[in-house]
């Protein structure tokens, strides 16, 4: 029960700084994507299934509010779960380096498939340029908030071993 | 062949993208929301709408903090131009009186004087720089349909292109997918304009295309909305010319950078024009 509360909690404040905080706080538009990096983590540790669902329905919701198209974020954000949960129960994956790695390809895809939309609605876009100066950073920043972003979920996820007393032999 | 079909998951992945990519594809056009999208973004939109203000007090909090040493030197240049501006009141004010006596001569009505508007909030910015898409309070309950002009009394914000029942989305002028007749009021040339998808400039341009050869554009032309096509009305402002490309290019490149009056990245409140004007 604490640990559903907790994941709806983190849910509800990564969508909040996604869709206003960081709409307002940026850098020439660059900007951490906070739900994708959620997305990885949770995929990395509740596995594929619930991490395709809750990165569908953030794309939906946000697609619904803020996106020309249905569906566009949705796709983005259940590749980066199924991403993450690739490494699930992995033992390597124990390391902040794994989902940060994740986080910064997956932002990359997500924001091809945003060009790719953008090309399907007769815009043009200067892909390298756009790549270099807007991609590559938002990547960037989305990798570096997925580092605590591990840390806070491996401390829902993960039990702390509790220290066990052995009897004392006379 | 046969191990993607024998591989479950990589199937399941490959059919959910295509649905979401047909559905993204077919719901692209402008359109009325259906029930879910209305009622889900109805459930949002108090909550958005909420976050939205907390956020910008945070926000011009750091804003304050970092531009505290530019005060100085914005108020010295903010004098300057107040000097520059009542000299162009009292120009202005010679101009008004002889345009009125012209629009009598040519009984021409006034612009805007008969339009009925309603007043928004916005409630959200897209999240991303390649979709200019904001979202107001206002939806079919105060009579909001898509195709709608929005504005402010700076000048042209975009269209309403997704209707909710208590909220809508607008596309912005300078979002890249969104094509506005415009029209330079010095030497009334018409042509194209188009936001620009750039990625390094702090604010967003437009790009207009389309004029015809040989035309006359320099740096501080007014463009405004020109009314063709019958979907915005004329008249309305849209910015500034600040960067001319040669004449004597190809039609389809475009001929002149556009700083638009309307601040989009501190856009609050938006009029949306829910009835034709006759004039303009």
């Amino acid at each position: 029960m604490k640990r559903r509360i907790a994941i709806g909690a983190m849910i509800i404040v990564c969508l909040f700084l996604d869709n206003t905080f960081f709409v307002k706080l940026n850098i020439n538009f660059i900007r951490p994507d906070v739900v994708l990096s959620l997305c990885i983590c949770l995929g990395l540790y509740m596995g594929a299934l619930p991490a395709v669902i809750i990165g569908i329905a953030f794309g939906f919701i946000l697609d619904v509010m803020f996106s020309p198209m249905l569906g566009i974020s949705a796709i983005g954000y259940m590749l980066a779960a199924i991403t993450g949960s690739t490494f699930h129960k992995k033992y390597y994956a124990d390391n902040p380096i794994i989902p940060s790695l994740a986080s910064f390809f997956a932002c990359i895809v997500k924001h091809n498939i945003y060009i790719l939309a953008c090309v399907i609605r007769r815009v043009s876009i200067p892909y390298f340029s756009m790549l270099f100066k807007y991609v590559i950073p938002c990547a960037l920043a989305t990798a570096i908030i997925c580092v605590p972003m591990f840390y806070i979920n491996k401390s829902i996820f993960v039990e702390k071993l509790k220290p066990i007393k052995l009897p004392v032999k006379d | 062949m046969s191990k993607l079909f024998s591989n479950k998951p990589l199937l399941i992945t490959i059919v959910a993208i295509l649905v979401l990519g047909l559905l993204a594809f077919f719901t692209s056009g402008d359109r009325t929301l259906s029930f879910v999208e209305s009622t889900l973004g109805s459930i949002f939109q108090p909550v958005q709408q909420f976050s939205y203000n907390i956020s910008g007090e945070i926000a011009d909090f750091f804003g304050r903090i970092f531009m505290s040493r530019d005060i100085d030197k914005e108020n010295a240049e903010l004098r300057a131009q107040i000097e520059q501006l009542k000299q162009k009141l009292l120009d202005y004010d010679k101009t008004k009186s002889e345009n009125e006596s012209l629009r009598k001569l040519l009984d021409y009505s006034s612009t805007f004087s008969d339009g009925e508007f309603v007043a928004a909030q916005v409630i959200g910015k897209g999240t991303s720089a390649w979709f200019d898409i904001i979202t107001v309070n206002v939806g079919r309950n105060k009579g909001i349909e898509t195709g709608m002009c929005v504005m402010t009394s700076d000048g042209l914000v975009g269209r309403v292109t997704n209707v909710g029942a208590t909220w809508c989305k607008v596309s912005a002028i300078i979002d890249g997918s969104v094509s506005v007749s415009g029209m330079n009021n010095r030497t009334r040339d018409v042509g194209i304009i188009k936001g620009l998808v750039e990625a390094d400039t702090a604010t967003p341009r437009l790009g207009l295309s389309y004029l015809p050869a040989g035309f006359d554009l320099v740096p501080g032309d007014i463009i405004s909305t020109s009314g063709l096509g019958a979907d915005l009305p004329r008249g309305i402002p849209i910015g500034i010319v600040t960067e001319v490309m040669q004449a004597d290019q190809d039609a389809d490149k475009i001929n002149a950078i556009i700083e638009p009056y309307v601040d989009f990245l501190h856009l609050e409140d938006v009029l949306i024009l829910t009835s034709p004007v006759t004039g303009g």
